[in-house]
């Protein structure tokens, strides 16, 4: 397989319908529709990307979406694509990845207990690290840190000067 | 032999640092001889030390702080304007990451190298009451008292965030 | 080895009644930190496993996303303990990338230099843990005190010994002290000059080798797919290293190979670190030799209320466990918008729990832990 550059790359894909942008001159970011990224993915990860570094979310409050974001990395072509996929905000559901990657079984995981995004076709998306949590996914902008301490600790504020 | 080949006898070597000086240093009947003063390092960074005199009250410390341990207080008997204002810092919420003294315009915050926080607790705390000795001992505005001890500064060749 | 030869295991398996949960940590002497595994146990074999995650769970991306560009510096050390200039460094260039600037040369190389010692600093720790998980004492003994050496030149350097805080955007925070890489070298010589005792009482140890090896295998393949990286990739036989393939910091200046294994089990990890363990003092004597004069820091303004425009960008660094990445999101603002971290031991502390520890036996665990450098804070974040 020969080495392919950032631009080979960004050719490759725009002639498969997917826009992106380069980086540096060893990362690009890609922007995926949620209907057929699975489908992407599969065939990055046939052309040497085969290392999923991280899957995360990042709440984009003001236009009422979110952002799944993958990370992925080929170990042959030296390339890193952030691999964004954007969502309603509202129904917040995406396709899972864990077919192409076990470990993407434990990234969905966290992405679902911090910002509620449902990922269709995993079977556990129990929490991983917030124990009885039943507000608001705590990584969304609109959660209130301020408010939940002082429902959760009373309103007194510590420290303050003498 | 290559690394890592198996030895029976290899291990009996540890038998010699039985004839080793140990290499703890009793505080503080003993002190630190690494650096080229005796005692902890040049540049550590530990309780605060303040020039009242050319401290101008500016409040760069208290906005830079990470953990929002230092407070601008009024001295007693000052005039309530803002230069007369100067640092009170909280131990208790301290990380000792010196970006205080980084960002301080007139060199006059600086850390010194000690870093003794023990102190004895006394019996005339009471339930709900404030912890009289924690304000005293952890709570304090920083004068020019340790002013011959001093370790971290930013000097004019190397200020930082300035 | 036939686990049926063990009595206990004999006896519970025809007693139905004798499974039971046995709660690896978080307090137990074998576990790295907060974090603990629910073991099914029968005997002393274990059935199935379940990690418990949480219990150092801090918000820090919640948390990173309320305070300036330069006050997360005070933050993101604390996400490994062990080793925490790789994110102090990863989280710099990813603000550098989104504000396209580059940093002098000699600071350059004093990341580099501060990289290979904190390397180093949890290389100790990781032949230590390696000591102590398999009840070997005088190894851990050993690296403590060996591991304050660098400590003090740590102390040294910025101010403090365990979180250095020392790298900023654009740059490092001050020059080294006079002497200063004199003495580094001297610190390195007397490193090297005890590695033949740590070779003689821990890696050439006849039971270190029947206890560590075989366990854990991981394949070359699987290494690859399931998002191993570091040392553990490497002892697999897979020849990648951020250092060498997305050059940062003055590595591309500096000579080095990567070291890799075959083998792929906790003996080849073990060995691997001790490998890595002297390339690392190569490359800070090659980084003291080459560093050149000038600036640490780029005049970036004001940096207590930094401005970093809008954009993205994922940088990693190579740590001791393998790749750390920050993902940063910036909307222009003097806050950053988001910021994800990639931390290195999820895989091998999620995944390859569930598909090693089945049928283990419980001693082993926390040796297994130890050679797949499995550090909870990075994860439970």
């Amino acid at each position: 397989m020969n080495r392919i550059t950032v631009e080979t790359l960004l050719q490759d894909l725009a002639s498969r319908g997917l826009n992106g942008e380069k980086i540096s001159e060893q990362q690009i970011k890609v922007f995926a529709s949620k209907d057929n990224f699975v489908n992407h993915l599969h065939y990055l990860q046939t052309i040497g990307f085969e290392h999923l570094a991280n899957i995360n979310g990042v709440d984009y409050i003001a236009e009422n979406e979110f952002e799944v974001v993958y990370q992925v990395y080929s170990y042959e072509h030296k390339i890193h694509i952030v691999f964004k996929v954007r969502i309603p905000r509202e129904k917040p559901v995406i396709l899972t990845v864990v077919t192409l990657w076990e470990q993407a079984q434990f990234y969905e995981q966290e992405v679902h207990e911090f910002y509620g995004i449902y990922f269709e076709g995993n079977k556990d998306l129990s929490h991983l690290f917030l124990e009885n949590w039943n507000d608001l996914p705590p990584l969304r902008k609109d959660f209130n840190t301020e408010e939940f301490s002082e429902k959760l600790f009373g309103s007194k504020r510590h420290g303050g000067g003498k | 032999m290559a690394i890592g080949d198996k030895s029976i006898s290899a291990p009996l070597t540890a038998i010699k640092s039985l004839f080793k000086k140990p290499v703890t240093v009793r505080y503080p009947d003993e002190v630190l001889e690494v650096f080229p003063e005796k005692g902890v390092s040049p540049r550590f960074r530990g309780v605060h030390t303040n020039d009242l005199a050319k401290c101008v009250g500016c409040g760069s410390c208290e906005r830079i702080c990470p953990v929002n341990a230092i407070y601008m207080e009024l001295p007693e008997g000052k005039e309530d304007v803002k230069k007369e204002y100067r640092p009170v810092i909280d131990y208790g919420r301290c990380c000792f990451c010196a970006f205080c003294v980084d960002v301080c315009p007139t060199v006059s915050l600086k850390m010194s190298r000690e870093y003794d926080f023990t102190t004895s607790a006394t019996m005339e705390m009471r339930d709900g009451e404030e912890v009289k000795f924690v304000i005293d001992e952890f709570m304090f505005r920083p004068t020019n008292e340790r002013e011959d001890n001093i370790g971290y500064v930013t000097g004019k060749k190397m200020k930082v965030l300035g | 080895m036939n686990f049926n030869s063990y009595s206990l295991t004999k006896i519970a398996k025809e007693d139905k009644d004798t499974t039971y949960d046995l709660f690896f940590g978080p307090n137990h002497p074998g576990m790295h930190g907060n974090f603990g595994y629910v073991l099914d146990m029968v005997g002393t074999e274990i059935n199935s496993v379940r990690p418990n995650a949480g219990q150092l769970h801090r918000g820090f991306e919640k948390l990173m996303e309320q305070r300036g560009w330069v006050q997360n510096l005070t933050l993101v050390p604390r996400i490994c303990v062990m080793d925490p200039d790789p994110n102090e460094v990863a989280y710099c260039m990813s603000v550098e990338r989104i504000m396209g600037v580059e940093i002098p040369e000699r600071a350059k190389y004093l990341r580099t230099i501060t990289l290979e010692m904190s390397r180093l600093t949890a290389y100790l720790l990781a032949i230590g843990g390696f000591g102590g998980t398999l009840g070997h004492y005088t190894p851990t003994h050993w690296s403590t005190a060996d591991r304050d050496l660098i400590m003090d030149m740590f102390e040294w350097l910025t101010g403090g010994r365990v979180y250095h805080i020392y790298n900023i955007p654009g740059g490092v925070r001050s020059d080294a002290p006079e002497g200063f890489f004199d003495k580094l070298l001297e610190v390195m010589d007397a490193l090297e000059a005890r590695l033949p005792d740590y070779d003689s009482i821990l890696f050439e140890n006849p039971i270190v080798h029947k206890r560590l090896k075989g366990l854990g295998y991981v394949s070359k393949e699987d290494a690859r797919k399931t998002g191993l990286s570091g040392p553990n990739l490497r002892a697999s036989g897979n020849a990648y290293d951020v250092r060498k393939d997305v050059p940062y910091a003055a590595y591309p200046y500096l000579d080095f190979e990567i070291i890799t294994q075959e083998g792929g089990d906790a003996l080849t990890r073990a060995l691997q670190i001790r490998l890595e363990y002297e390339q690392t003092i190569n490359l800070i004597r090659q980084a003291v030799k080459k560093i050149p004069e000038g600036d640490v820091r780029l005049n970036l303004g004001l940096l207590g209320n930094l401005k970093v425009q809008a954009g993205e960008a994922y940088e990693k660094v190579e740590s001791s466990k393998g790749e750390f990445g920050y993902y940063i999101v910036s909307d222009g603002g003097t806050k950053p918008y988001r910021v994800s971290v990639r931390g290195p031991s999820l895989p091998a502390g999620f995944l390859w729990a569930q598909k090693h520890l089945p049928t283990m036996k419980i001693d082993d665990v926390a040796a297994w832990m130890g050679s797949l450098s499995i550090c909870p804070p990075d994860f439970d974040k």
